[in-house]
């Protein structure tokens, strides 16, 4: 079938009153590029080109479907604040009816951050209000962004609630090089697969981090399994490096889980760098950083049934 | 008049490589020229092996190439 219509830009302009069939109504074959330009865009635009962008990531992921992807511009750079930042409340929401064996609409997406420099710290940033993004859709991807949730309760919230079959916003969720400041990630509960990698958590400015550090993961309602959180930093805030809690916190039972290669900063007496406490908990921390003298499991590592090698301190292998 | 505006599928690229391409011509980079050429270097693998000409890989698979 050939359509008449005017070329222009890559896109084909056709008149309104040529009927076609709706299989020809395509966007892409495949998956769908997005464009979100919060100073040049608009929410009434299609979203489908960089001259066509949306205004807010939000328009960007309801328009969405699975195995899209979105690509984030940033906003422009102020002295003493730096790079503006999006200030939204996004929901990523399962797509489809829920349940089980029945496809989720909106999985597989992937939000991207443009960064020349490759430093999430100059590509686009969300602001929570409440919480940054809340994620209920399977697989999601989330690179080069940056979330500010000094005032928000959580930065990302991934939920998941097991034999309900309504949100898997856990199973194969993927994060990288992004960083976090505030209250971090919270993850409840259970799920399969997610992967954090190579990125960097902050507490908030004066150390603290809302209660869940900077990731909480939550197994307590419906099991979780293989975990990641691999070559990643876990930093105090602006005005000390201690946080208020453990960097990182499991509530069992979590299976398989793999903590490896990261760089935790120093610590408070009475806090944890990884609470992992519980036999019910299993996998292997291996091969990370802690910056303090002599750390102490059970007092500053709690394994639970997990095993540990391969750790350093500044005072040397933690044993 | 109103027009209809069909978008022409693979416009963009088909490739996460072929539209950072496209990006750098505009808004910039996501990932770093190493990243890239491993990029492309798993896509020819994709496409030799599975005759898959259309795939979308993230930093992370990238990273996987030595």
């Amino acid at each position: 079938m050939y359509l008449r219509g005017m070329k222009r830009d890559g896109q084909v302009l056709i008149n309104e009153n040529i009927k076609f069939a709706k299989s020809v109504l395509f966007k892409d074959l495949w998956a769908v590029p997005w464009f979100v330009d919060g100073v040049n865009g608009s929410d009434s635009s299609s979203g489908l080109g960089a001259d066509l962008s949306k205004a807010t990531i939000q328009a960007a992921i309801s328009a969405a479907g699975r195995g899209d992807v979105i690509y984030v511009r940033p906003l422009a750079y102020k002295i003493g604040t730096g790079f503006n930042r999006y200030t939204e409340d996004i929901t990523v929401i399962l797509g489809g009816a829920g349940g089980s064996a029945v496809e989720a609409t909106k999985s597989d997406i992937s939000l991207i951050g443009i960064t020349e420099s490759r430093n999430p710290e100059f590509g686009p940033r969300i602001k929570a209000t409440t919480i940054g993004m809340q994620i209920d859709a399977p697989a999601f991807h989330i690179e080069n962004m940056g979330f500010y949730a000094e005032d928000a309760t959580y930065a990302i919230y991934l939920r998941n609630n097991g034999a309900t079959y309504t949100q898997r916003g856990s199973d194969g969720f993927t994060m990288y090089n992004c960083v976090v400041k505030g209250s971090g990630l919270y993850i409840a509960s259970g799920g399969d697969g997610a992967r954090i990698e190579k990125c960097r958590f902050h507490t908030k400015y004066d150390g603290t981090s809302g209660g869940i550090g900077a990731i909480l993961y939550s197994c307590s309602a419906n099991p979780g399994t293989r975990l990641q959180i691999l070559n990643s930093i876990f930093q105090g805030g602006n005005v000390t490096e201690q946080p208020a809690t453990a960097y990182i916190t499991i509530l069992p039972p979590m299976t398989v889980a793999l903590i490896k290669g990261n760089t935790f900063f120093k610590i408070p007496a009475d806090a944890h760098y990884i609470n992992a406490a519980g036999a019910s908990n299993t996998g292997a921390i291996v091969d990370n950083f802690f910056a303090d003298a002599d750390i102490v499991l059970e007092t500053d590592l709690h394994i639970g049934g997990m095993v540990q090698a391969g750790n350093f301190d500044t005072g040397g292998i933690v044993v | 008049m109103a027009n209809i505006i069909i978008k022409k599928p693979g416009n963009f690229g088909k490739t996460r490589s072929e539209q950072e391409e496209n990006l750098r011509k505009g808004w910039g980079a996501t990932i770093t020229d190493e990243q890239l050429d491993k990029m492309k270097f798993l896509e020819k693998k994709a496409k030799e092996q599975l005759g898959s000409t259309h795939n979308f890989l993230t930093a992370v698979d990238a990273d996987k190439v030595e």
